[in-house]
């Protein structure tokens, strides 16, 4: 089961979405993978999900291509990336002692700026149980 | 002298009209209704013991009187469990209270149902180690008027999310997880149903009312054979999910459940069934073979009246009051009049006796003593029950065509694969067949359009249950 810390987070999330249109959490339920969740609070890393916004052709190609690139990016742990590109969203786990978000997410859409595509933020996943648990990369507004 | 009255005229109308005692009251007056609920509220605290309670919970088809609280505590929380859906079809489903369909809640208009939900998905199943992964869960409520942004929200493994709402108009209403891809949440068995009776209550007294839920389900085989028991697990088949293929189409979350364990009447009793077809993707012809609605209300509201009607046409997420008089003793089907979803188990009795009728009823399905579990064994088993029962038993003698137990002995696969395939041609050169014709009163096996496929599913069951010990397999047959 999730550590308490980690519902906490969601639950801020969810509340501090509310604002941001109605199909945030829909955008999240798409690409949730409690496995890789778990793995990576184990870790004391940390999973983030972003909106997708461009021009997408849904194929399982590009969801691979899409997975490899993310995870390619340096920060991101390995096996974590989860992409709908039905929902337009993906997610991801990484190490905060390693990378930090905001570099993580300007590598990431430069790479995927390549596919005319870029991403914002709609949720972190964070076991820090006193910090602040969603938060925007620097420059970029959260969803 | 000159009175002229017209000038007073529109008053004194107005006043009549206001005054009128004939005219009722607007029963779906906006400016009355409670439009305004409290916003949801979330939390990490896990419910724990039983997955679903409320005095307004109704288990099964059988429906407890109306709970006269004005508010309706109302607990769903969601789980992964494997169920049965039909004989050794084990099947990974996630549910609201943990069953399939969820628990029905029964409410009068005015009502509060003050709600809750723990996402419960990430707690393991006692027993069995193989369930579905933990994922986001949520509640849509169609008798609701609310935003759905704040009470329909997705909720997290661990989470627990509370809303209340007033219930405003009777009926029929479907619930079920709104969660993306929600064709999925509701194929896996995520779904109830919602009653919701008039403020002054129904126009009519009844002597029985049942709740009937159709609903479609789409397995496979799991890729990974996994087994329950020794039985294959079976999984969401997402192709035939996508192109609206079902495999099962139900009553009440279990192939041909109400055959086996009909819903009990009287005669002379009248009975109101409460039917919702929450689909996903199939719609209902809703009938009951030997007796005639004599009042349909759509959607369960008695302002949307019919009457005298035989079939009530219900698309995914419609619903309908039916009332009927059961005129002698006997067994009344109830079934999807669209005999495709019919032979795929959405067939259910009423009946005046207790026990299950022993005697097959036209070309309907009776259950077996005994079940395969290899996955083709059960294809066939199903098949054969709901295509070959009017004329054929599984051990229990001859009936308009052979008894069908020991056939693998008496000939070979092939023989019974062409005869399968084509029995037309087989009459026209095949010394047994027209033997078996001439034997038979003239009476020719019918060319049921079997696919190869469906053939090879029929051959492993006649396998199976001649590999049976004497007497374990038994499929009782027709008239």
């Amino acid at each position: 089961m999730i550590h308490r810390a980690v519902l906490a987070g969601l639950l801020l999330a969810a509340q501090e979405a509310l604002a941001c249109g109605y199909c945030v959490e829909d955008k999240v339920a798409m690409v949730y993978d409690h496995s890789v969740i778990v793995r990576a609070l184990n870790k004391r890393h940390e999973v983030v999900f972003l909106a997708i916004e461009g021009s997408l052709a849904v194929s399982t190609r590009l969801q691979r291509e899409l997975e490899r690139s993310i995870e390619s990016t340096p920060g991101v742990d390995r096996r974590s990336a989860r992409v709908s590109l039905t929902g337009a969203s993906l997610s991801f786990a990484y190490d905060p002692a390693r990378a930090p978000l905001g570099s993580i997410l300007r590598s990431l859409d430069k790479n995927l700026g390549a596919k005319q595509i870029r991403t914002t933020l709609l949720r972190i996943v964070s076991e820090n149980p006193g910090g602040p648990v969603t938060k925007a990369a620097p420059g970029r507004a959260g969803s | 002298m000159k009175i002229t009255f017209a000038p007073a005229l529109p008053v004194l109308f107005l006043a009549l009209a206001a005054c009128s005692p004939g005219t009722p009251p607007d029963r779906y007056d906006l400016s009355k209704m409670d439009l305004k609920p409290a916003p949801a509220k979330l939390s990490n605290e896990r419910h724990t013991g039983p997955f679903a309670s409320g005095g307004s919970l109704n288990m099964g088809a059988e429906l407890k009187p109306l709970d006269p609280s004005p508010i309706k505590e109302v607990r769903l929380d969601t789980t992964h469990k494997i169920i049965e859906i039909a004989p050794g079809v084990n099947f990974s489903a996630w549910t609201f209270g943990d069953t399939v369909p969820g628990p029905t809640i029964r409410a009068r208009v005015g009502d509060k149902v003050r709600f809750s939900m723990t996402n419960r998905s990430d707690e393991p199943v006692p027993g069995v180690q193989i369930a579905a992964a933990p994922m986001m869960h949520s509640m849509d409520f169609h008798a609701a008027m609310v935003s759905p942004q704040d009470k329909y929200r997705s909720i997290a493994p661990g989470q627990t999310i509370e809303f209340e709402f007033t219930l405003n108009y009777p009926g029929i209403f479907m619930y079920h997880c709104g969660t993306p891809m929600i064709l999925e949440h509701i194929a896996s068995g995520m779904y109830g149903a919602v009653i919701v009776d008039p403020r002054e209550g129904y126009p009519t007294k009844v002597d029985r009312e049942y709740v009937i839920v159709q609903s479609e389900f789409y397995a496979k085989p799991d890729p990974g054979k996994r087994k329950i028991g020794g039985a294959p697990l079976y999984v969401l088949d997402g192709d035939r999910l996508r192109a609206s293929q079902p495999t099962y189409t139900v009553f009440n979350g279990v192939h041909n459940g109400m055959v086996k364990k009909p819903l009990a009447t009287k005669p002379g009793e009248r009975v109101r069934l409460f039917v919702l077809n929450v689909g996903p993707s199939k719609t209902s012809s809703f009938h009951v073979v030997g007796t005639i609605f004599d009042r349909v209300w759509i959607e369960g509201n008695p302002d949307n009246q019919f009457r005298g009607m035989q079939t009530v046409l219900l698309g995914s997420s419609n619903s309908a009051t039916v009332e009927f008089m059961i005129p002698e003793n006997g067994s009344y089907i109830m079934v999807d009049h669209h005999f495709a979803n019919a032979s795929q188990g959405a067939i259910g009795l009423i009946s005046t006796s207790v026990k299950p009728e022993e005697r097959e009823l036209e070309h309907h399905n009776i259950p077996a003593t005994a079940t395969p579990t290899d996955p083709d064994a059960v294809a066939g088993k199903l098949a054969f029950e709901s295509k070959c029962l009017a004329c054929h038993s599984v051990g229990q003698g001859k009936k308009l065509g052979p008894d069908v137990l020991g056939v693998t002995r008496r000939r070979s696969d092939a023989w019974l694969a062409r005869w399968l395939k084509e029995p037309e041609k087989m009459l026209q050169t095949d010394p047994d067949a027209i033997a078996l014709l001439k034997e038979y009163n003239n009476i020719p096996m019918p060319n049921q359009s079997l696919s190869d496929a469906e053939i090879r599913q029929y051959l492993n069951y006649f396998h199976w249950f001649d590999a049976q010990p004497t007497g374990a397999a038994k499929a009782p047959g027709g008239k």
